[in-house]
């Protein structure tokens, strides 16, 4: 099991009434058990440390479906090319 | 809104002197940054007095391309980060996903505030021995007000 797979899978589990009441918001997971919304990913962060300190934790923006990021200078292997 | 001005410098080839603006060119906008645990870990840490993980240095590409910001995975482990988050990463191949930690990036020699990233991804950018550690990506961009002067070879950061 990778870190935070119980917390990933909790969320699809719950994520259509999360995103019913909070979309757009971030969500704190810990376990199986959710922490709040907030409306930002710091302040998330801040409560998480607070209740967890060190431990991983998840954040997660709740959104029907995951944005998908790109860096093409990574991806494509650019970053070191020299043309 | 204080700016911060760097000027890149002419560099002298075997032969010849490279112009400011090449070498802008050929090496992108780069910035010391130092990245390090956020300030409430290191609070935490203190408070069980346990060892707090040496920052590590280096150089951060600034990338209009990304769209967010990555650390170097070698040192998210050196520094001990607890994972929060992971993020879909859209390439040629598909989607990779980066397992994402919360990093505090500075910039020593520069008038910059420190920048707090709650979920930077961690990805490979040393394979090749190369100084940059970290992309600061369009996240961090949207904080800031970012200027490529290429003809003068100059970087341009208000904030």
């Amino acid at each position: 099991m990778t870190p935070l797979e119980t917390e990933i899978n909790y969320f699809n589990e719950h994520r259509k009434k999360f995103v019913e009441n909070a979309e757009g918001k971030y969500i704190l997971i810990k376990g199986t058990e959710d922490f709040g919304f907030f409306d930002t990913e710091d302040a998330a962060f801040n409560q998480g440390v607070i209740l967890f300190g060190t431990e991983p934790f998840l954040i997660q923006e709740v959104l029907s479906e995951d944005r998908k990021f790109d860096i093409p200078a990574y991806t494509l292997g650019l970053l070191y090319a020299h043309i | 809104m204080p700016i911060f001005e760097f000027n890149y410098r002419a560099q002298t080839d075997t032969k010849k002197s490279v112009p400011p603006m090449a070498v802008l060119r050929k090496m992108g906008p780069l910035i010391a940054v130092t990245i390090a645990l956020p300030q409430n870990l290191v609070e935490v840490l203190q408070s069980r007095g346990t060892p707090i993980p040496t920052p590590e240095s280096g150089y951060a590409l600034i990338d209009t391309g990304a769209g967010f910001t990555a650390v170097d995975e070698s040192i998210c482990r050196k520094l001990g980060l607890p994972q929060t988050g992971t993020a879909q990463m859209a390439h040629a191949g598909g989607v990779e996903q980066r397992p994402c930690f919360p990093v505090q990036i500075t910039f020593p020699g520069a008038p910059l505030p420190p920048l707090q990233i709650v979920r930077a991804a961690s990805v490979n950018l040393v394979a090749g021995k190369q100084p940059i550690i970290a992309l600061l990506g369009r996240e961090v961009l949207s904080r800031l007000r970012f200027v490529y002067n290429g003809p003068a070879g100059r970087i341009e950061i208000a904030y």
